[in-house]
């Protein structure tokens, strides 16, 4: 189990390595001066000139990237200078020579063209609302999405059944913008008096006067809209898997003890059905952190994903770059999660 | 009959039949089966595939799938607790409260046939809590040890915390009878119960299942496709043929004096180990005979074998293998040293031209490794092999290609070994077309029917797919594809295993008639001794990677030489009766 | 081909699955009103970009009556010229409000959408202007979008895109996917394993990021934005072919080739392939539908197709902050396109799968 914990962590690690790489080459052989496009207006020669050192844009590519690698690494060359001390906050191990330290660090993101702010604040700021807004969503998607699918698959090809795919096949194909704007202008606006609620709004709504202020409600509408796609495809995943166990030769035999249908279900279809959609929901919950994109825009949610669409109309690129690489980083993490959470549900696998 | 015997009587089947929903309708797939079992009893269930045998089991204990099969006629009377209950139309709910406590059942593949993650013990326990709820969980948990050291499961406390994939399939087998055995059943069904499981462990598995019967008076419907496994299991048989009762009587009645030509054909298309016969009766020799003269089976006379041995012997040989090693590393993790899994570990042998090598052994031993190896298909991790003087290693270019062309393979698998998306026709053409062996269209076509001639089937069959055809069928287009490189040396890897027997014996003859006309090489290789023996000048037995020995066929089986051999042989189930 | 060939029994179960067959008609129905889209268009200039601002945001099936000057020299374009990219130079033309000609002049008064203010009436003599005049009528089917656009022709051009873009990043991704894919599982080893790791690499980044990263990179245009849908959504393929690979070149068929001396091009090609074919053709189907939902999603972003080239995801973008007005059918119409797009490709994928195997129907 240690041995295969390690495995899939070095493999993680590879394939992390091999973002970072795409990440920084794709944003970095844009067409045209870089320094002068992601400055846009404000580019006056101090400022420009700032960025070029930043980024050691006057550098070869290679050294780009390698300086790139060095800022990201938690173990990192520095020259122990205060001003490279308060760049990076490193904590020096060992002595290389020449003023040059190994050193450890968190992980450094750069800082914002547009703010100023670093880029590790900023998505630390903004990912608290993701995250609740993506598990929300993925309870919402979860619970129905199981019980939707459990049912369809208990009443197989009747009319239940049927309209539970359909249903199902129709939310896979609303596309994430229209389901916001639907939902946002039918019950943000035109069933306002019913509902309620705002077409938009964050976690914590800010108030001249009052201040701060948690405001749930406002989570309602965005974890609906984003809970749509997984709950669909959570519903068709879990009515194959349900209907595959129930073919099997254990579920036989089962019968043949004498079990019921509901203690075949119970003991023997359950915990065989788990994995795959286990697997499924895991992988979901990474992807609504990017996913979340569209519904955070429409709804004025703030969180990890209209912090990016707001960069890229900036082109802020250290922003955006950030944001891809957690993100990343979280979908590679949850995913490993999910292998070792499979490996617990199924003795075959525990053994390799 | 007396009414003291209709009383007794456990199970009676009358005109039974069961039909499938096939493309919208409703298909008649048993027609009228009749029989009945006493208690304690093994009746034996015997047919090919296709002849339903499993359908009237599953009928029997309500496990038909509901919306694709009904039962159109008859009766299915099964004695419960004192009275007789009618089966057919019985209700669901009633029907599950006999399963269990009234009877169980087995499967073939004791693998799928139980819950990948739950515990062994637990499997069992489940099916005691539910029939005796009143026992204290310490009574439960005593009775499944008590029933695994039944079942002659080893270190039975440890297993019961083992889940299925730790276990042998053997020993996996004694587990879902431990779970039939739980409720204390008065019938157990067993379907095909040992034919996945090599013949070693299949012997000790019928000897449990007999003695079972005999301690627990339980009475037993095995069903399986082996004939000699019925002559050493059964008190009386049922032989089914496409869904028709061909006999039904006391197995000794049936085997010596058999009354259907069907069962007469089945009795002798088994090429049996303690004679050696030119070619083998099939089924469909019986079913067409018009004499006594057809159905006599040509012997080979000792003179004339040794003979051809000697011929044999006196020649080049055409293979040589020597201290062949095929070793897989693996490793939990990249900084440990490295175990090996010895899949064939320093064989060496011999084949001359025109002759026939049987490897035979259980699975494990590392036979079709061999196969593949002397095919060229997988490299060995060290040893050597050369064809006709020439090294493995040393072949390029021209030379690879022709021994491509010269040494063929024939796997086991008739329905994998096809590609589904090519007709017969693409399929035969093309290695003639790669290999440039008839340069136009005309000639290919020609060479095509011929082709298809050697083995007994029409041109017609060029333009079908190859699911339109049935396993021996396809096993023919095979060997006719191989036929087509006009090959030297075929390897045959379990090439008949999965064909029902009848089957078996034309393919069997097909092949041995085609080294005859063509004079080609085999080494064949096979899990069931007699098969082997039937077709081979000598035999090798394997072991885990290892040559256990290496003899003269006949010789083999009078005289083995080594205590694996000896038990490989007793192990065989033979049909004594015939 | 005979009678019972994999193809036969493929159709035939296709076609009973009623909702794949209808998804099916409407994609065949969209991709000819996509092909003709120029032809067919109300308004047939390049983009249909013909925008008056006299006539913003017109209801659904508006009728006005416009002026419409031929130019003297007339632009000739050919019939195949404009199907591709429509007239690019248009006749000009003004909406009026009411009419009155006699020997030589034109008299109108301009469009205007409340008729109680009086305008004066403006003289247009005839033989000042290059060409001669015609009046039309025109209806205006489903209104005009917040530029004074025809939104029917808006919206077929903008079926026109996102079919394009499926039909073009389904190619590049399942020529890429499936060969890398086909490789990795037939050669197995380090082979697989670096590919293995492009595809892991690939699939950790959110698509619509990546899809965003590729057109950064590769500039802003119609082609770009094909290219990087494409070059994103190869990797499902390749995961979906590399899997099946694995598993077909254990079977005994493909042994049987190499025993037979077939060169390894050879079997991933004739053997192997034409046995993926299945899943490729159910990954199109849904990649089709992944395709069309992200180029309209990075257009919606701003970050796809540039203005004027009508594409939906930008018209649901022009009109969204216009849905607390009267006009919420100006974003919803553009999505509904997309969304019945995208489930027609869905139902379709959805029912070729179920044709391909009916493994799950059996029990």
């Amino acid at each position: 189990m240690l041995s295969y914990l390690l495995k899939r962590l070095a493999s993680g690690f590879l394939v992390l390595f091999g973002v970072v790489s795409v990440v920084f080459f794709l944003f970095n052989i844009l067409p045209g001066d870089a320094a002068q496009m992601t400055l846009g207006q404000r580019s006056d020669i101090a400022s420009l000139e700032a960025v070029t050192k930043e980024l050691g844009l006057d550098q070869p590519m290679y050294k780009q990237y390698l300086l790139y690698l060095n800022d990201l690494s938690p173990l990192s060359l520095h020259n122990y200078t205060s001003e490279e001390q308060n760049k990076y906050g490193f904590t020096a191990l060992v002595p290389l020579g020449s003023n040059r330290w190994l050193c450890a660090k968190a992980p450094y993101l750069r800082r914002s063209y547009q703010s100023r702010q670093t880029v590790n604040q900023i998505i630390a700021s903004a990912l608290p609302g993701t995250a609740i807004l993506a598990l929300s969503a993925m309870l919402i998607a979860t619970f129905f999405g199981l019980l939707l699918g459990g049912i369809a698959a208990l009443f197989a090809q009747t009319w239940v059944d049927r309209a539970a795919v359909s249903l199902s096949i129709v939310g896979i194909s609303a596309p994430s913008y229209f389901a916001s704007i639907l939902i946002a202008y039918l019950f943000g606006f035109v069933w306002q008096r019913y509902t309620g609620l705002s077409m938009t709004g964050s976690l914590y709504e800010v108030d001249a006067f009052a201040g701060r202020s948690l405001a749930l409600q406002n989570l309602i509408l965005p974890a609906i809209t984003l809970g749509i796609r997984p709950l669909a495809i959570i519903v068709q995943l879990s009515r194959n898997t349900f209907l595959e166990v129930l073919s099997q030769d254990y579920v036989r035999t089962a019968r043949a003890k004498g079990l019921s249908e509901w203690q075949v279900m119970q003991r023997h279809v359950l915990r065989n059905a788990l994995g795959p959609v286990v697997t499924a929901i895991s992988g979901w919950f990474a992807s609504l952190l990017a996913g979340a994109v569209f519904v955070e825009y429409i709804f004025g949610w703030k969180g990890l994903g209209k912090v990016t669409v707001d960069a890229l109309m900036k082109f802020d690129l250290p922003v955006v770059m950030g944001a891809v690489l957690f993100i990343a980083v979280a979908f590679i993490l949850i995913n490993i999660l999910v292998d070792l959470m499979y490996a617990w549900l199924d003795p075959r696998i525990r053994l390799q | 009959m007396s009414n003291e015997v209709f009383l007794r009587r456990l199970l009676r089947v009358q005109n039974l039949s069961v039909s499938f929903l096939q493309a919208g309708t409703f298909h008649q797939v048993t027609h009228g089966v009749d029989f009945e079992l006493m208690p304690g009893k093994v009746l034996g269930i015997v047919g090919e595939s296709g002849s339903g045998k499993s359908v009237t089991s599953l009928a029997i204990m309500g496990l038909l799938p509901k919306d694709f099969a009904r039962i159109e006629t008859g009766s299915i009377e099964f004695q419960f607790a004192g009275r007789a209950v009618e089966l057919v139309g019985l209700s669901k709910d009633a029907h599950r409260a006999l399963r269990g406590k009234g009877m169980a059942m087995i499967f073939q593949e004791p693998m799928s046939a139980l819950n990948p993650v739950m515990r062994c013990g637990e499997q069992v326990a489940e099916a005691i809590r539910l029939h005796q709820p009143d026992l204290t969980e310490k009574e439960v948990q005593d009775q499944v040890i008590a029933l695994f050291k039944e079942v002659q499961l080893p270190r039975a406390e440890v297993l019961v915390q083992s889940y299925p994939h730790e276990l042998s399939g053997g020993q996996r087998q004694r587990v879902m009878i431990a779970i039939a055995l739980s409720c204390n059943p008065a019938l157990l069904i067993a379907d095909e119960p040992t034919t996945a499981l090599d013949v070693t462990v299949q012997a000790t598995i019928l000897a449990l299942l007999r003695s079972l019967s005999e301690s627990r008076g339980l009475s037993v419907i095995f069903i399986t496709h082996d004939l000699g496994v019925i002559a050493q299991m059964a008190d009386e048989v049922l032989v089914m043929y496409q869904g028709k009762q061909m006999e039904f009587g006391k197995v000794s009645q049936v085997f010596q004096q058999p009354k259907s030509s069907y069962t007469k054909g089945l009795l002798a298309c088994r090429p049996v180990l303690g004679q050696r016969y030119e070619r083998l009766l099939t089924v469909k020799d019986f079913l067409e005979a018009s004499s006594e003269e057809d159905l006599k089976l040509p012997v080979q006379a000792p003179d004339i074998r040794t003979a051809h041995l000697q011929v044999l012997y006196a020649q080049q040989p055409l293979l040589e293998v020597h201290d062949l090693k095929l070793w897989y590393p693996q490793k939990e993790v990249f900084w440990q040293k490295p175990s090996y899994v010895k899949a064939v570990d320093g064989v060496s042998f011999t084949v001359f031209p025109h002759e026939t090598l049987g490897l035979v052994g259980e699975s494990g031993s590392g036979k079709s490794t061999i196969g593949k190896l002397v095919a060229g298909l997988q490299e060995p991790t060290s040893g050597s092999l050369s064809y006709k003087g020439v090294v493995y290693d040393q072949m390029n270019g021209a030379i690879r290609k022709l021994f491509r062309r010269k040494v063929q393979v024939i796997f086991q698998d008739p329905f994998g070994s096809l590609n589904p998306r090519m007709t017969i026709g693409e399929a035969l053409e093309e290695p003639i077309k790669v290999h440039g062996l008839r340069k136009s269209a005309s000639e290919r076509q020609k060479r095509l029917v011929e082709l298809l001639e050697q083995v007994s089937l029409p041109a017609s069959v060029l333009r079908k797919y190859p699911h339109e055809f049935s396993g021996g069928q396809r096993q023919r287009i095979v060997i006719a594809r191989c036929l087509a490189m006009e090959p030297e040396f075929i390897v045959c890897d379990e090439s008949v295993s999965a064909l029902d027997v009848s089957v078996q014996a034309q393919v069997l003859n097909l092949l041995k008639s085609l080294q005859k006309e063509l004079g080609l090489t085999y080494i064949f290789i096979s899990h069931d001794l007699s098969v082997v023996k039937h077709l081979s000048d000598r035999v090798m037995v394997l072991k885990a990677g290892k040559c256990e020995e290496l003899q003269e066929a006949d010789a083999l089986y009078l005289h083995p030489q080594t205590a694996y051999t000896r038990q490989l042989i007793a192990a065989i189930p033979e049909t004594k009766f015939y | 081909m005979s009678e019972n060939s994999v193809s036969r029994v493929f159709w035939k179960r296709f076609r009973h699955n009623k909702p794949a067959v209808l998804g099916g008609f409407f994609l065949l129905l969209a991709s000819l009103l996509a092909l003709f889209a120029y032809v067919l268009a109300p308004d047939g200039s390049s983009n249909a970009n013909q925008q008056e601002l006299r006539l913003i945001a017109l209801s659904p099936g508006s009728k006005v009556e416009v002026v419409v000057f031929e130019p003297q020299k007339p632009h000739s374009t050919s019939f195949w010229q404009k199907l591709y990219t429509g007239e690019a130079h248009p006749p000009a033309f003004f909406p009026v409000q009411r009419l009155r000609r006699d020997s030589d002049s034109l008299y109108f008064q301009m469009y205007r959408r409340t008729t109680d203010a009086e305008t004066a009436w403006e003289a247009v003599p005839i033989h000042k202007q290059e060409g001669s005049y015609r009046v039309e009528t025109r209806r205006y089917w489903l209104g005009t979008d917040v530029m004074g656009r025809d939104l029917l022709s808006r919206l077929l051009l903008g079926l026109r895109v996102s079919l394009s873009v499926g039909f073009i990043a389904v190619l590049i991704s399942i020529a890429v996917g499936a060969s890398l894919g086909a490789i990795a599982g037939y050669y197995r080893g380090w082979v697989d394993q670096l590919i293995g790791w492009l595809i892991n690499v690939i699939w950790s980044i959110p698509s619509l990021l990546l899809v965003i990263a590729f057109s950064l990179a590769l500039g802003k245009g119609m082609w770009q934005v094909f290219l990087a849908v494409g070059l994103t959504m190869w990797v499902d393929v390749a995961r979906i072919v590399r899997g099946r690979v694995l598993s077909l070149r254990e079977q005994e068929f493909v042994t049987a080739a190499r025993a037979m001396g077939f060169s390894d091009v050879r079997i991933i090609f004739r053997h192997l392939m034409p046995n993926v074919v299945g899943p490729i053709v159910i990954m199109a189907a849904s990649n089709f539908a992944t395709a069309i939902l992200v180029e309209s999603g990075l257009s919606f972003l701003g970050l796809g197709l540039q203005p004027p080239a009508a594409s939906l995801g930008m018209m649901i973008k022009e009109h969204y902050p216009y849905i607390i007005m009267d006009a919420a059918y100006l974003a919803l119409v553009p999505g509904g396109v997309i969304l019945l797009l995208v489930l027609a490709f869905n139902l379709l994928g959805n029912g070729l799968s179920d044709a391909f195997d009916s493994k799950v129907k059996m029990m």
